[in-house]
C-alpha cells in the first residue's frame, strides 16, 4: 500500500484549516466560521486518510446506556468493551479491525492517541477504554478482515471529552450504528447528533436497543419529525430488551441476529470497492456543501470587509476635511511667516545696496548699543518663543483630529460584540495614537519638510535665472541713478548732506526693488510649503488610518489561501479520480 | 431561615428600587425586567408562606417513569403510561376536593390538567408530574423551568440507563431550590434484578447506587436522600421486593407535616431563590468595579493632560485679549472724564470724530469688549477635543453599553460650552470694573488752575502797566474802569492780538498736555482692567474643564456609592 498519496491534486495540504482561515466578524454569522472551518479541516485530513485506507469503518454511537458496547461486542463475537450499569461505562474508543487494515497508518486524528493490540496472538480483558486514545485490537478473522468495528463513548453523559472523540470517529465511519434505546430514542442530545450525522450524507443504521413486546415502531415517525430527520426503513431496527447483557445471549436474540446479517451483507467482503466509492462520494459532496457554506461565509466577510474599508476612507476624509477646514488658513500665513525672511535673504545678496543698507543700519544702530540699548536682539528672542509656542499649540489641533477619528471609529465601525476579533484588533495598544506617537511623527514631518525647504533654496540660490537677477540689479542701478539726478537738478546741486541722505535712503529704495521680485517666489514658494506642511500633518491622520486597516487585514483570509480552498473545492468535485484512487488502492492493497 | 421575612421583603424591596431607579447598572432593558419579574414572584410566595399545603414535584428525562411512579403513588391511573417518546406534555396535578386549586405562574406555557381526588391522607398535598426535561420538545424544559418556582419538595426520578445524562445534571444545577428539599429516585431498578440471580442484582443496584451518588456529589449534591424503586412493581403487585425502596417514598411523600415543618420547606426555598437573585445582581458587581477601575484611570490620566488643556484655553484666550482691538474697545467706554476747560472740548471732538466714523460693535450686544468669532470657535474645538477624547479611551475599554451611553450623556462639550458662554457673558457685561480715576479732583484743579493762571496772565498782559499801577495804589472804582477800559482797547492792537494767539496756543498746548495725559492714565487704567479680565476669563475656561473632568468623577462616586449599596444588600449575612 502507497503512503501519503494525496487525494486532493496538487494543492496545499488541507491542514491550512484552521489557522489560515480568519475572519474579523464583521457578518452575523461569523462565529460559525471557526467551528466550520475546523470541522472541514479534520473531515479533510480523514478524507485524505480514507482514500488511502482499504477498509471499511462502522462505528457504534449512541447515548450513555442504550447497549453500544454490548452490541458491538456481540458483533465482533468477543468481549471486548467492557459493559455494565456504571455510567458512562466507556471511556474511550475501541477498535476491531482486520489484519490488512493497518488503521495506524496516517491516522488523521492528532489529538488521539493509538495503541495497538494483536488480539489473536494476546487477548486482553474487556477494556472500558481511556479518553483520548484508541484502543486497536487486530484480528486475523476472515469474516470481518475488511472492517474496522469501532465502539465509541456516549454522546450524553457529562464527559464533554467522550463526545468529541466520538464524533470525530463518526467522520471516519462508512456506516454508522446508531443505537437508540427504547427509553432514549427521544433524548434531545443524540438527536442533535444524529442530524448532524444525516445530514453530513452519513449511512446510518438505527438501532432501537431494548424494546419491550409493547413497543410500536410507528411511534419513531413522531420522533422523527420533531428531530427533522428522515430515517432510511430498511436500516431501522429494533433489538428487543435482555435481561442479561451476556455475550451469548445476545447474540441468540432475533432481533440482534437480523442486525448482524444487514449489516454484515450490506458490507461484505465483495462490496468493498463500491462501498467504499459511495461513502467517498458521500463524503465528497458533504464537504464540498461544507465548503461551500464556509467559501459564502468568507465571502460575506469579505464583502463587509470592503465596505468597512470604505467606511474607514469616508470617516478618514471628513475627519481630514474638517481639519483643513479649521486648520487651512493656519497653514498659509505660518508657511509664509516662517518663509519670507528666508527668500529676503536670498534676494538681498542680488541687492546693490543691501551692504551700504547694513553698514548704515549698523552705524546708526552704534550710539544706541554705546549706551547699552540693543535693538532687534530683543525682537528675536520674543520671536523665537512665539515660533515655540506655535509649535505647541499647531499640535493640539491635529491630536484632536486624530482623537475624533478614533471615537467615530470606535463608534460606528466596531462591532457590536466583543466576540468578534475585530472588536479587539481596534482596540489593541498601539492601534490608536497617543499623544507621544503624534508628537513624534510631527517632528519626522517638520524635519522633512525643513529638508525640502533647503533643498528648495539651495535650488533656488544656485539657478536664479539670469534675466531675474540683471532686473534685480538693474532696477537698484536705475532707481540710484533716478534719484540722483533728481537731486541733482531740482535742487541745484549736490551736497554732501545730500549724498548722507541719499545713502540712506537709496538703499530702502533697492531694498524694494529687491522685494518686488521676491513676492512672487514668496509666494509660490509658501503655497508649496503650505501644501506639504498640510499633507505632512494629514500623513498622521492617515497613519492612523493605516493602523485601523492594518488591523483588519491582519484578520482577513489571504488571497491565496481564498484560492486553495477553491482549489480543494474544485478537486472534490472530480469524482473519477476519487474512484481511481479507491481501483488503485485496493489493487495494491490485495 | 437565614434571614427573617421581614429581612427578605426589605431587600427584595431594595432590589427592586435598584433595578426601577438605577439606570447605571449594567443591565439590559429585558434582564432588568426578567430580575424585576422574580423578585415580584419571591415576594408572592413569601406571602404565600402561610398556606398549608405543599407542592411536590415529579421531575425526570422521558421515559424514566414518572408517570408510572405518579399512578403508584395516588394508586390510581391519573398518569397515562405509554411508549411513546415524549409522552406527558400535560402538567398533572393531583389535588384534594377542598384544597385550593394550585396558582399556576401566569406565564407559563405548560397545559395543567387537575385531578381532584378525595383522599384526606393527601388532604395537605398538590403532587405534580411534570413533563420530561430532556427530549425533543424543547418547550417542555421552558415550561418545566418556568414551573418551578411553584413547587416545595423535588423528587428528581431517574433509571439506570439515564441516570449519567448531562441533561439531567445541567437541569439540575439550573434548579433555584433548597437542596435538602431534593429527593432522587432511581426507578426502574427491577431490571437490575431481572434474569439475574438476587446477588448479582444487589451487586448491580450497590455499583449504581455508588456511580449515581459520586455523580451528585460532582454535581454538588453531598449526602442526597436516594431510593432505589421499582413503581411498575409497586403499581402491580402487592408484595414487594426487598429493595424496593417505594413504601418509603410513599411514606416521605405522604408523611402528616405541621405547619412549621411546612413553613421551614418553603422558607428554605425561598432562602436560595432570593440567593440567586441576590447573585444576578451581584454579578453586576463586577461590572460596576471594571467601570470604576477605568474611571479611575481615566481620570489619573485626565489629570496628566489637564494643564495641557487648560494653557491650550488660556492660550487662545490670552492672544485675543493682548491685541491692540480690545484694548481700544476698553479705552472707548461711555465715561465722564476728569477733563475741563479746553481739554474737554478736544476730548469731546476727537471722541464725536471717532463715534461717526465707527459704530462700535459692542454696541448690539451690550458688552464692552466681546470675543470674536475664532476665539469662540477655537475654544470650543478645545472643548470638543477634550470631549473625542475622553470617549475615545470610554469607548476602546469594553464596558457595558448602558453605562457607555449614560457615560456619553453626561460628559458632552457642547453643554459645558453653552455654560463657559453664559458664564463669559455674565462677566463681560457686568463683570468688568467701572473705570474709576484716582486723584481725579487733583488733575482736575491742576487743569483749573493752570487755566486760571493762564488768564491771569492774559488779563495781566492786556492791561496797560500804568493802570494796573494805578488800581493797585488806590483801588476805586475809577481805576478798574479805567483798566477795563485798557484791557478793551489793547484787544484790539497787534499787541493785545499777539497776548490773545499766545494766550489760545498755551491753552491748546496745555489742553493736548492734560489730553495726553488722560489718554496715558486711561490706558494704564484699561490694561490693568484688562488683566483683571484676563484672568478672570482663564479662571472660568479653567473651571469649566474643571467641571468637565468633575463629571467623570461624579459618575465615578456615584458608581462607588452603587456598588457599596448592592453590595450592603446582597451580601450574604
Amino acid at each position: 500500500m502507497t503512503k501519503n498519496r494525496t487525494p486532493i491534486k496538487g494543492t496545499r495540504d488541507p491542514g491550512l484549516f484552521p489557522s489560515a482561515i480568519r475572519s474579523p466578524g464583521l457578518t452575523p454569522e461569523h462565529p460559525q466560521i471557526h467551528p466550520l472551518a475546523e470541522e472541514l479541516g479534520k473531515r479533510l485530513r480523514v478524507f485524505k486518510y480514507k482514500t488511502n485506507n482499504p477498509c471499511l469503518w462502522i462505528v457504534f454511537l449512541g447515548g450513555t446506556g442504550t447497549g453500544k458496547s454490548t452490541l458491538f461486542n456481540a458483533l465482533c463475537g468477543e468481549e471486548l468493551s467492557r459493559t455494565g450499569v456504571e455510567r458512562p461505562k466507556t471511556l474511550g474508543p475501541v477498535a476491531y479491525a482486520g489484519q490488512g487494515c493497518f488503521p495506524e497508518e496516517g491516522f488523521p486524528l492528532p489529538n488521539m492517541a493509538l495503541t495497538k493490540n494483536d488480539h489473536h496472538r494476546s487477548k486482553n480483558a474487556p477494556r472500558t477504554g481511556e479518553p483520548g486514545r484508541l484502543f486497536i485490537e487486530g484480528h486475523n478473522r476472515g469474516d470481518l478482515g475488511h472492517l474496522v468495528l469501532v465502539d465509541t463513548p456516549d454522546l450524553d453523559s457529562l464527559e464533554e471529552a467522550n463526545r468529541r472523540s466520538a464524533m470525530d470517529l463518526a467522520f471516519m465511519a462508512d456506516a454508522i450504528v446508531f443505537v437508540a434505546s427504547q427509553e432514549k430514542y427521544a433524548d434531545e442530545v443524540p438527536s442533535q447528533f444524529l442530524r448532524k450525522l444525516l445530514r453530513d450524507g452519513k449511512l446510518v443504521y438505527f438501532i432501537i436497543n431494548k424494546t419491550d413486546a409493547l413497543f410500536d415502531k410507528n411511534d419513531l415517525a413522531r420522533v422523527e419529525s420533531l428531530a427533522e430527520i428522515r430515517l432510511d426503513e430498511e436500516r431501522v431496527l429494533s433489538v428487543p430488551r435482555l435481561p442479561s447483557v451476556a455475550l451469548s445471549k445476545t447474540k441468540a436474540q432475533p432481533g440482534f441476529d437480523r442486525f448482524q446479517e444487514t449489516l454484515l451483507e450490506g458490507f461484505s467482503a465483495d462490496k468493498i470497492i463500491s462501498r467504499r466509492k459511495e461513502s467517498l462520494l458521500k463524503d465528497a459532496a458533504s464537504l464540498q456543501t461544507g465548503m461551500v457554506r464556509l467559501r459564502l461565509l468568507l465571502d460575506a466577510e469579505e464583502r463587509a470587509c470592503i465596505e468597512w474599508l470604505k467606511q474607514l476612507n469616508t470617516l478618514f476624509l471628513e475627519t481630514s476635511q474638517e481639519f483643513i477646514r479649521i486648520q487651512g488658513e493656519t497653514f498659509k500665513a505660518g508657511a509664509r511667516a516662517r518663509i519670507q525672511n528666508d527668500i529676503r535673504m536670498l534676494f538681498s545678496r542680488y541687492d546693490l545696496l543691501a551692504g551700504p543698507r547694513r553698514a548704515i543700519g549698523k552705524a546708526v544702530r552704534a550710539p544706541f548699543r554705546l549706551l547699552g540699548l540693543t535693538l532687534g536682539e530683543n525682537q528675536r528672542k520674543k520671536q523665537a518663543a512665539l515660533q515655540k509656542a506655535r509649535q505647541a499649540t499647531e499640535l493640539t489641533p491635529l491630536f484632536e483630529a486624530v482623537s475624533r477619528f478614533n471615537r467615530r471609529v470606535l463608534e460606528s465601525l466596531s462591532p457590536a460584540t466583543e466576540n468578534a476579533p475585530l472588536f479587539h484588533a481596534i482596540r489593541q495598544p498601539g492601534v490608536p495614537m497617543d499623544r507621544s506617537e503624534v508628537e513624534a511623527l510631527v517632528r519626522a514631518e517638520q524635519e522633512k519638510l525643513e529638508a525640502w525647504l533647503k533643498k528648495r533654496f539651495d535650488k533656488m540660490a544656485q539657478g536664479l535665472p539670469r534675466f531675474k537677477r540683471w532686473s534685480i540689479y538693474s532696477t537698484s542701478f536705475v532707481w540710484g541713478v533716478l534719484i540722483l539726478t533728481l537731486e541733482a537738478v531740482l535742487g541745484g546741486g549736490f551736497t554732501v548732506l545730500d549724498a548722507l541722505l541719499d545713502s540712506a535712503l537709496a538703499p530702502l529704495v533697492t531694498k524694494g526693488s529687491a522685494e518686488l521680485f521676491a513676492y512672487q517666489e514668496i509666494r509660490k514658494v509658501a503655497r508649496e510649503m503650505g501644501e506639504s506642511y498640510r499633507e505632512g500633518l494629514l500623513s498622521i491622520i492617515k497613519e492612523q488610518h493605516d493602523r485601523y486597516e492594518r488591523a483588519l487585514q491582519g484578520l482577513r483570509t489571504s488571497r491565496e489561501d481564498l484560492d486553495s480552498l477553491d482549489q480543494i473545492l474544485r478537486d472534490l468535485s472530480d469524482h473519477r479520480f476519487i474512484e481511481d484512487r479507491v481501483d488503485q488502492g485496493q489493487a495494491s492493497s490485495t | 431561615m437565614k434571614l427573617s421575612i421581614s429581612e427578605l421583603k426589605d431587600r427584595l424591596s431594595k432590589i427592586q428600587e435598584t433595578l426601577d431607579r438605577d439606570t447605571l447598572l449594567p443591565l439590559s432593558s429585558e434582564k432588568r425586567e426578567e430580575l424585576n419579574r422574580e423578585a415580584f414572584g419571591l415576594f408572592e410566595r413569601i406571602d404565600a408562606i402561610d398556606h398549608d399545603y405543599l407542592t411536590i414535584g415529579l421531575l425526570g428525562g422521558t421515559g424514566v417513569g414518572k408517570s408510572t411512579l405518579m399512578n403508584a403513588l395516588t394508586k390510581a391511573p391519573i398518569s397515562s403510561v405509554s411508549h411513546r417518546r415524549p409522552h406527558t406534555d400535560h402538567v398533572i396535578v393531583y389535588r384534594h376536593e377542598k384544597a385550593g386549586p394550585l396558582e399556576i405562574p401566569p406565564d407559563t406555557t405548560l397545559p395543567l390538567r387537575e385531578v381532584v381526588h378525595g383522599v384526606d391522607s393527601a388532604r395537605h398535598l398538590l403532587l405534580c408530574d411534570l413533563p420530561d426535561f430532556d427530549s425533543l420538545i424543547a418547550g417542555h424544559r421552558e415550561g418545566v423551568l418556568e414551573f418551578l418556582s411553584r413547587l416545595d419538595l423535588l423528587i428528581w426520578v431517574t433509571s439506570p440507563e439515564k441516570y449519567a445524562d448531562s441533561r439531567f445534571y445541567e437541569f439540575l444545577s439550573l434548579t433555584p431550590k433548597a437542596r435538602s428539599n431534593f429527593l432522587f429516585v432511581l426507578n426502574k431498578c427491577d431490571e437490575l434484578f431481572e434474569g439475574n440471580p438476587q446477588e448479582t442484582g444487589y451487586a448491580r443496584l450497590d455499583t449504581l447506587s455508588r456511580s449515581l451518588t459520586k455523580h451528585l456529589k460532582s454535581a454538588g449534591i453531598d449526602s442526597p436522600t436516594l431510593l432505589a424503586v421499582s413503581s411498575l412493581e409497586a403499581l402491580n403487585s402487592d408484595s414487594l421486593e426487598p429493595w424496593n425502596s417505594f413504601p418509603i417514598l410513599s411514606k416521605l411523600v405522604f408523611q402528616q407535616r405541621d405547619m412549621k415543618a411546612i413553613r421551614e420547606i418553603k422558607a428554605e426555598n425561598l432562602d436560595v431563590e432570593a440567593e440567586r437573585l441576590f447573585g444576578e445582581i451581584q454579578k453586576c458587581l463586577r461590572d460596576l468595579e471594571q467601570i470604576e477601575k477605568t474611571l479611575d484611570e481615566l481620570i489619573v490620566e485626565c489629570q496628566e493632560e489637564q494643564e495641557a488643556w487648560i494653557q491650550a484655553g488660556r492660550d487662545i484666550l490670552s492672544s485675543w485679549l493682548q491685541s491692540e482691538a480690545v484694548l481700544n474697545q476698553l479705552k472707548a467706554r461711555e465715561q465722564d472724564p476728569p477733563l475741563v476747560g479746553p481739554g474737554r472740548l478736544i476730548y469731546s471732538i476727537i471722541s464725536a470724530l471717532k463715534h461717526g466714523r465707527s459704530s462700535p460693535e459692542s454696541a448690539k450686544t451690550g458688552l464692552v469688549i466681546e470675543p470674536p468669532e475664532h476665539v469662540k470657535t477655537g475654544l470650543k474645538r478645545r472643548l470638543e477635543g477634550i470631549e473625542d477624547r475622553l470617549h475615545q479611551k470610554i469607548l476602546a475599554k469594553n464596558l457595558p453599553k448602558a453605562f457607555v451611553e449614560r457615560f456619553q450623556e453626561s460628559i458632552q462639550a457642547e453643554t459645558k460650552f453653552n455654560q463657559l458662554g453664559d458664564r463669559f457673558f455674565d462677566l463681560l457685561s457686568n463683570g468688568i470694573p467701572e473705570k474709576k480715576f484716582r486723584g481725579a479732583w487733583a488733575f482736575k484743579l491742576v487743569q483749573r488752575l493752570i487755566y486760571l493762571l493762564l488768564l491771569l496772565l492774559l488779563i495781566l498782559a492786556l492791561g496797560d502797566f500804568s493802570a494796573w499801577r494805578e488800581l493797585t495804589r488806590s483801588p476805586s472804582g475809577a481805576s478798574f474802569f479805567s483798566l477795563l477800559v485798557s484791557i478793551i482797547q489793547n484787544l484790539f492792537s497787534p499787541k493785545g492780538l499777539a497776548a490773545l494767539g499766545s494766550f489760545t496756543l498755551l491753552n491748546l498746548f496745555f489742553s493736548i498736555r492734560f489730553y495726553m495725559g488722560f489718554q496715558k492714565r486711561l490706558k494704564r487704567l484699561s490694561s490693568e482692567t484688562l488683566k483683571t479680565v484676563s484672568l478672570k476669563l482663564s479662571g472660568t475656561w479653567e473651571k469649566t474643564i474643571e467641571d468637565l473632568l468633575g463629571g467623570i468623577s461624579r459618575i465615578r462616586n456615584t458608581i462607588f456609592q452603587r456598588f457599596e449599596n448592592i453590595r450592603n444588600f446582597t451580601n450574604k449575612r
